[in-house]
């Protein structure tokens, strides 16, 4: 698949945007339980989530051939899971608002616990929804698969929870305990995409591709010398070698630099560097995402030979 | 997830047809010329589609067809009429733009010149037209022999080895009858000029459940649905019909009562050898060929209540069938012995044979039509037997077609499969007498006579050396050098050999130029680049070696860019035109169908049709037959012509809708209104044949009165078909040197004529034809021939492979890469090859190699393919273009990827050791042997990408 | 594996494999159909007369070569046992394939389930897949749940285009009854295209189906596209005479001419 970037830099930052959206009020929620996050921070994060989301929002219309009719994409929320992230990214705001609200007026417990449970459900939700954009697809075999939402939400809650760290790390108090989860993200996050990076889902043949039961299909001809719209958006592939040297760097960005950055400042007190491991990552995770359009491949391809 | 339906869909918007016109007309994005029905919009194009009443096509429309559209927006359509800069070389494409009075002037005065002073300095050749009717009828009146069109290079072999064999031919004359053939073999062909009705051809014979068998070294487009698929051996097609002979010959499974009634089968032929009757008929007191009768036991003419005896000796006379049981059963022919040379199983030849044979004699078909015979019996029922071939430039493309094309006519006649049902049927206006009696000018001094129409057409088939157009030293009367010692029945001229010829001056120089419809600077050409040096040649004196150029062409094709004075043409959609039962006809098997085509689209720029410009010039220049008693013009313009020329009294170009009122077809008065009620009768007309006049048309006497009476043939007689041909047999006399007139003084024409006139079907290696004496000298029997390939073999490892090309079906020579939709589909060709040959080779996809033969080497991008015979490669005909012909920007792919083989394929031979060289044709035809090609192949070096040679405009010296 | 979808009637095409010649007739005219079409709505050529001419397309062809398969298999070999330089083996002649493909118009057409602005549609009452360019946002999500490759953005547009089964030809009254087919089966010379409702037992496309088997193209992901593709048919053999001689020659002394009479 062609690896648009507006779509790749749309999941990331969104994806992050929706994650530290979590953390925050998880954050905000527990200001003194076992991890401190200073609620003076609270905002600052608040702003961050606006910036990413919006930002990724923006950019996934760039993608778009005729962005006039992107409000449509509201309507089919009920069969379309790409119409559900919408209709959920655009009911995110307003929870958001409801519960920054409810933070400024230092409203309850309960209400804070809430909105907040809103937001994270929405934020949740959204992320699921993005991943299932792509897993849904029959067509191309390495999405159709658990590993798609779950990476989607579990790299956002990761990349989410770093900027978070960051963040928190500005604030008073004790923040060993967001970077000990954090660790533990990054290390399920580990998990989870060597599994899916490994996982190669058997891809149907030509043969199957047009029905032969018995012998051996060879392609002669595709029936046009250039390119057609087919061949630009689904032809893309990338050397083997250029994928793995990739995936090292998705590993050592998006997981190694993080933990180290993150076990070395467990265990110092200034913990400056903590914005820099967001920073590892999120550039990590956008290299994943790259190489998450690059290596699938469509199956429409088997009739042109691949 | 379950797909959510839409019960209440947005409407579906509709053409508005209030705002559209409907027109009938004719296409012409290729040569079948299919009925199609276009429908305009505020006078623009909108839809193109068949039209479902036209005989030819029955409504549906090819890949061209419906690109015909963007013919219409080709940014490659010629603007006005141009004359070559002042100053600027030819090939340099500088032009400045020319009025049509101007242009119309300068070209009658030169004109006018010659025609006074020396008509013969005008040559006329005309490329993928179907008015050869009227440019032939211009270049007789104008008075010069130097007047073809494209066929020598195209399909002569086919035309004439039909013509003087079976009276109608695989070319255009005849078609398999689709609805009834229970088995079909297919003979090299990719597309053919019947793309459409071959196509409805294939259908219909796939729904009936008919074997479909191709013969063909490529398996793609037709082939690629074939029953059966054999993949021969380039250029051997001869060795494997006459196998099959041998088989059908040896087993007796022939058709006695067909040979003996209405073939030669059981004419007596003379063996004197040495003497100047050898091989020539017995004939009686009044010249007739005599069979021996049964009856009477006597020798007699083939007429009523004679029954020919089939097999006999007569003192020094044997029967055709005789010699042919003698020959052909001999070991020589057997499947055994071709098998490896073809590269088919001797178990399959044999096969085949008798599977063709149970289908004629065991799946007969009647039907309950009655008929009369030329000789007066009638018949209650037509038999046929129903096995149907089809065979075109597979067969044609090669210096042995004639003779191979004429082995599978012998077939043909052996099954007694022919204009039966269900077997290979003729068509209006054939057939004709065998050869047609129609002779080839070739008188020099009413040649040279000023101001004169020729007497006789410039092209006809002559049947013994005194009506070859030579003059008494025996050279060439013809630019081309068609019907000389090289190439005497070249019954098409021969159009390859015209510029080189003109450009050396051999056999004498010419002054003028016409080309009309011929991409010659390209694609149409042999050995192009060499080609493009020809028409730039100058003499010592600084003047051309063709003085002038003048190229009627509706785009910017490379050869407009050669010429020194350019006339534009309309598109086909904004002219008139006539599809006449004169020229190639489009009459299918049940009806004698001519068509016209008439504007659409109103021109938009300073174009004329060609066909006006020609009578415009014709009136100018007073040929008789365009101008009135007291020299006033008879014509206003074309159609006009149409409407009112009469060939003899009665026939005109358009044979439907004759007469003051329009209801006496095929032969009667002008009808004014002709234009008009053919464009009510949706351009077309068929007169459909009543049943009894539907087969056997060859000894029809109904069916032949009536050709008589409508001129289609001089008068109703038998038309005998020749197994045996005595006219060879007179060209090899005159080889041998026993001929008692004309006899070729070169040694190389002598054994040319000896070697491969055989009155017989024979087959020979292609390679030989340069020097028939050194490689083998009696390449007449296959047995020889074989030995004499293998002592070939040097050349043939040298070049190991064939070199092929094939029509793609969505293409049309140098016309479509204009198409903006057509060159989407193909923008480049490849080299294909045998895929486990290449990988021998250490050669793959996309590899860019080096393709030589002897004349030349190209660079070009290779493909692998299972479905190709492993000793041939090929192409994609005419993809390759020059960089910014056709209205295509420079870095086109056509230019940069595509190629021409064209470069490999030389137009004459190297001269064998104290030998002329002669020209890369048929020896007996002409016929230009494109597919003789051999080549060597090698990876081309890195960096070495992209085409080669890759010509450019502009001066190259 | 979802259940199809079952909608009263579904139109759709047969294309027969066994006699396909590649033309690409049924291509073009289809171009040429949908290029004026007031429902299309123009499809668009790029870099028409440039260096690399592309367009949209609701119909392509495509070649392939079929080896290995008993039905097709032959004891000739394409020449190249034969050859002097090396004896290379080819077991058995392949079977060129030339494969027409358009819009399936699928039962469970996830192309339609997936697109988020309903502009892909299908239609209820005849199962027809379209969509409705006023809406289409050009995301190409449909496109991408396409496995058939149906789906061509018009770049111009920035809309998804795809075969709309000349609904516009079908349906329209004012054409005469026998042209209310698709381009591309009005055009095919060959006849390998059928158009027809495969929901009715009875129509000509069914019962081709039924008698002649088809393929379908990627069962396993359970699109149940509608058009069928008839299977190839096994090669068709004919007899031999089986009671005849060789030796002609040798009996050609004792051979009596019959006597048939002109
Ligand atoms: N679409 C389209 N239609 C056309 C044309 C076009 O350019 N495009 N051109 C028109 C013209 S001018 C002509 S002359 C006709 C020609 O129509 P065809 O006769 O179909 O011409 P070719 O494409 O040359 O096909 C020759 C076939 O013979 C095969 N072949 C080559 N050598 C041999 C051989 O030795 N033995 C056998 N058995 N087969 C062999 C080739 O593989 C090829 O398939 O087509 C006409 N129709
Ligand atoms: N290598 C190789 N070369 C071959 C062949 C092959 O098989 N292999 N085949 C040969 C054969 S059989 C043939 S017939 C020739 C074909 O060769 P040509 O007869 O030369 O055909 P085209 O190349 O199509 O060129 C015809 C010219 O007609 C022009 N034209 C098109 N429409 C009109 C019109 O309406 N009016 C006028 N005035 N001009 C028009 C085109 O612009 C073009 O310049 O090619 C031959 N060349
Ligand atoms: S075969 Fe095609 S291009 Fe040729 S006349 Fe017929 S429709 Fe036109
Ligand atoms: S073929 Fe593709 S576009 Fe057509 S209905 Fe099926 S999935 Fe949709
Ligand atoms: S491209 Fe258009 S039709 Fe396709 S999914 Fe997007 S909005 Fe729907
Ligand atoms: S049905 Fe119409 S739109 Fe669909 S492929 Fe055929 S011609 Fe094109
Ligand atoms: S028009 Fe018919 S024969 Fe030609 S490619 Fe299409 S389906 Fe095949
Ligand atoms: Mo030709």
């Amino acid at each position: 698949m062609k690896p648009a970037l507006s779509v790749i830099f749309f999941t990331v930052f969104s994806g992050l945007g929706l994650g530290l959206a979590i953390w925050l009020v998880i954050g905000q929620w527990c200001q003194n339980c076992a991890a401190a996050f200073d609620p003076s921070r609270f905002f600052t994060g608040a702003a961050f989530v606006f910036v990413f989301v919006t930002l990724g929002l923006i950019s996934s219309t760039l993608h778009l051939a005729n962005p006039k009719n992107a409000w449509r994409a509201f309507s089919r929320f009920r069969t379309s899971w790409l119409s559900r992230e919408g209709v959920l990214a655009l009911l995110f705001f307003p929870l958001a608002a409801l519960h920054i609200f409810s933070v400024w007026n230092a409203a309850q417990l309960a209400l804070r616990l809430v909105t907040g449970a809103l937001v994270i459900a929405c934020a949740l939700a959204i992320l699921y929804c993005t991943g299932m954009i792509y897993a849904c697809l029959k067509t191309i075999p390495r999405w159709h698969t658990w590993h798609t939402p779950a990476g989607y939400v579990l790299y956002g809650l990761t990349s989410g929870m770093l900027v978070f760290c960051a963040i928190a790390a500005r604030g008073e108090g004790e923040i060993n305990g967001w970077l000990r989860i954090a660790l533990c993200l990054l290390i399920a996050s580990a998990i989870l995409y060597s599994l899916a990076n490994a996982y190669e889902k058997p891809e149907p043949s030509l043969n199957d591709a047009l029905g032969f039961a018995e012998g051996r299909v060879r392609l002669l001809d595709v029936g046009h010398t250039h390119g057609t719209f087919l061949t630009n958006e689904f032809g893309f592939r990338v050397a083997r070698a250029r994928a793995a040297l990739l995936s090292s760097c998705v590993y050592l960005c998006a997981f190694i630099i993080p933990i180290i950055i993150v076990v070395i400042e467990s265990s110092m007190s200034s913990q400056g560097m903590l914005g820099l491991a967001a920073v590892f990552c999120t550039t990590g995770f956008l290299v994943e995402r790259w190489l998450f359009f690059a290596q699938a491949r469509h199956v429409v391809m088997r009739y042109h030979g691949a | 997830m379950t797909t959510p339906l839409s019960f209440n869909p947005p409407p579906i918007a509709f053409d508005d047809r209030s705002q559209q016109e409907i027109h009938y007309t004719t296409c012409y994005m290729c040569a079948c010329r299919c009925g199609i029905k276009v429908t305009t919009e505020a006078g623009k194009l909108r839809h193109i589609e068949g039209n479902k009443n036209h005989p030819t096509n029955q409504g549906v429309l090819c890949a061209k067809g419906g690109a015909g559209i963007m013919k219409q927006y080709s940014p490659a359509k010629l603007r006005h009429p141009m004359i070559r800069r002042p100053g600027t070389q030819r090939g340099d494409a500088l032009y400045d733009p020319i009025s049509w009075d101007d242009a119309l002037s300068m070209l009658t005065t030169r004109l006018a010149h010659l025609r006074a002073t020396e008509p013969r300095k005008l040559a006329f050749f005309t490329g993928r037209d179907q008015m050869q009717a009227l440019t032939g009828l211009w270049a007789q009146q104008f008075g010069t022999p130097n007047w073809a069109a494209h066929g020598g290079f195209c399909s002569v072999n086919m035309a004439a080895a039909g013509l003087y064999s079976i009276g109608y031919s695989f070319w255009e004359f005849g078609a398999p009858d689709w609805d009834r053939a229970k088995y079909f073999m297919l003979w090299g062909v990719a597309e053919d000029h019947s793309s459409n009705p071959i196509k409805i051809g294939l259908g219909k014979l796939k729904a009936n459940g008919a074997k479909f068998v191709s013969v063909n070294p490529v398996r793609t487009g037709y082939s690629a649905i074939a029953d059966e698929w054999i993949p021969i051996r380039p250029g051997t097609d001869g060795l494997l019909a006459l196998a099959m002979v041998h088989v059908l010959l040896d087993r007796e499974l022939f058709d006695a009562e067909f040979l003996a009634k209405y073939t030669n089968a059981p004419c007596l032929v003379i063996s004197n050898p040495g003497h100047a009757d050898d091989g020539l008929f017995v004939r009686d007191a009044e010249g007739r060929p005599v069979v021996w009768d049964l009856n009477s036991q006597s020798l007699q003419p083939m007429k009523k209540g004679v029954a020919p005896a089939l097999f006999e000796s007569r003192g020094n006379a044997k029967t055709v069938m005789q010699l042919m049981a003698e020959r052909y059963t001999a070991e020589e022919y057997s499947p055994a012995n071709v098998a490896e040379r073809c590269g088919v199983p001797a178990a399959q030849i044999e096969r085949l044979a008798l599977e063709i044979a149970h289908v004629a004699f065991k799946e007969t078909i009647t039907l309950p039509i009655k008929w009369t015979d030329s000789y007066g019996n009638v018949h209650d029922s037509v038999t046929g037997r129903p096995v149907a071939m089809y065979a075109m430039r597979g067969i044609s493309a090669h210096s042995n077609g004639f003779q191979t094309c004429r082995a599978l006519h012998m077939i043909q006649m052996l099954l007694g499969a022919l204009d039966g049902p269900g077997n290979f049927r003729s068509k209006a206006p054939f057939p004709k007498p065998i050869p047609p009696q129609q002779l080839p000018e070739n008188d020099a001094a009413v040649m040279d006579a000023p101001n004169t129409p020729l007497p006789r057409t410039p092209l006809g088939f002559p049947t013994r050396p005194e009506e070859l157009a030579i003059d008494a030293q025996g050279n060439p009367l013809r630019i081309d050098k068609a019907y000389s010692w090289e190439s005497p029945i070249a019954a098409h001229g021969m159009m390859h050999m015209v510029i080189k010829n003109a450009a050396n001056h051999d056999p004498y120089p010419i002054d003028t130029l016409i080309l009309f419809m011929a991409n010659m600077a390209w694609n149409s050409s042999m050995n192009t680049e060499q080609t493009q040096a020809m028409l730039r040649a100058k003499g010592e004196n600084g003047e051309h070696k063709i003085p002038f150029i003048v190229v009627a062409d509706a785009f910017d094709s490379e050869m407009v860019r050669f010429a020194d004075l350019v006339l534009p043409d309309t598109t086909y959609l904004e002219r008139y035109d006539a599809i006449s039962l004169l020229d190639r006809p489009i009459s299918e098997p049940d009806a004698a169908a001519d068509a016209i085509r008439h504007p659409i689209i109103k021109i938009d720029r300073d174009v004329r049709p060609w066909q006006d410009v020609l009578v415009e010039l014709a009136s100018r220049l007073q040929f008789p037959a365009f101008t009135a008693l007291g020299g006033a013009r008879k014509f206003k313009d074309y159609p006009d012509f149409i409407t009112n020329y009469e060939r003899a009294p009665g026939i005109g170009f358009l044979s439907g809708f004759r007469g003051k009122t329009g209801d006496t077809p095929l032969r009667g008065e002008p009808n004014p209104n002709q234009w008009q009620a053919y464009i009510e009768a949706q351009s077309f007309f068929a007169h459909h044949w009543p049943d009894n006049m539907k087969y056997m048309r060859f000894v029809n006497k109904d069916y032949l009165d009536e050709a008589a009476r409508v001129g289609f043939i001089g008068k109703s007689e038998p038309i005998v078909m020749q197994l045996y041909s005595e006219p060879l047999q007179k060209f090899r006399l005159a080889g041998q040197g026993l001929y008692p007139g004309p006899i070729p003084a070169a040694q190389i024409d002598k054994d040319r004529l000896a070697t491969y006139f055989d009155p017989l079907p024979i087959w020979y290696d292609t390679q030989t034809v340069s020097a028939p004496r050194h490689s083998a000298d009696a390449a007449r029997t296959a047995g020889e021939a074989t030995s004499a390939a293998h002592a070939q073999t040097s050349s043939h490892d040298e070049y190991p492979f064939h070199a092929l090309t094939q029509r793609p079906m969505m293409m049309y020579h140098a016309w479509d890469s204009q198409n903006a939709w057509l060159r989407q589909i193909i923008a480049q060709n490849f080299l294909y090859m045998n895929a486990t040959k290449a990988t021998s080779l250490d050669l793959k996809d996309y590899d860019w190699v080096w393709v030589e033969s002897w004349n030349g080497k190209i660079r070009c991008q290779l493909k692998t393919m299972e479905g190709c015979e492993a000793h041939t490669v090929w192409t994609w005909n005419a993809i390759g273009k020059m960089a910014q012909a056709w209205g295509l920007s420079k870095e086109a792919s056509e230019a940069t990827h595509g190629f021409l083989l064209n470069h490999l394929i030389s137009e004459s031979l190297p001269a064998a050791q104290n030998a002329r060289s002669v020209s890369n044709s048929d020896p007996i035809t002409g016929q230009a042997a494109w597919y003789d090609l051999r080549v060597k192949i090698y990876k081309a070096g890195p960096g070495e990408t992209g085409v080669w040679p890759k010509l450019t405009f502009g001066n190259r010296s | 594996m979802s259940t199809a979808n079952q909608t009263p009637k579904k139109l759709g095409l047969a294309i027969d494999l066994d006699t396909c010649v590649g033309c690409h007739a049924c291509a073009v005219a289809c171009k040429e159909w949908n290029a004026g079409s007031k429902m299309t709505n123009g499809l668009p050529d790029y870099d028409a007369y440039g260096k690399a001419p592309s367009g949209a397309w609701f119909n392509r062809i495509r070649n392939y070569e079929l080896s290995g398969d008993p039905k097709f298999s032959s004891a000739n070999t394409c020449g190249a046992d034969s050859h002097p330089q090396g004896h290379i083996p080819l077991s058995t002649l392949s079977k060129t394939v030339n494969v027409p493909m358009s819009c399936m118009h699928c039962d469970d057409a996830d192309c339609v389930t997936v697109c988020p602005t309903g502009a892909s549609y299908k239609r209820a009452e005849d199962g027809i897949v379209l969509v409705d360019p006023a809406k289409c946002m050009g995301c190409n999500y449909c496109a991408w749940a396409c496995p058939y490759g149906a789906r061509e953005l018009d770049e111009d547009q920035g809309v998804m285009k795809k075969c709309t089964l000349c609904v516009d030809r079908i349906y329209d009254q004012a054409l005469p009854e026998a042209e209310r087919q698709p381009a591309c089966v009005l055009a095919c010379p060959t006849n390998a295209r059928h158009f027809g409702d495969f929901a009715d037992p009875q129509s000509n496309v069914s019962q081709m189906v039924a008698m002649r088997g088809k393929q379908e193209m990627f069962p396993a992901l359970g699109y149940n596209p509608v058009n069928a593709y008839l299977s190839m048919r096994a090669p068709v053999s004919a007899p031999q005479v089986l009671d005849s001689k060789p030796g002609l020659l040798a009996r050609l002394a004792q051979r009596v001419n019959k006597a048939i009479s002109l």
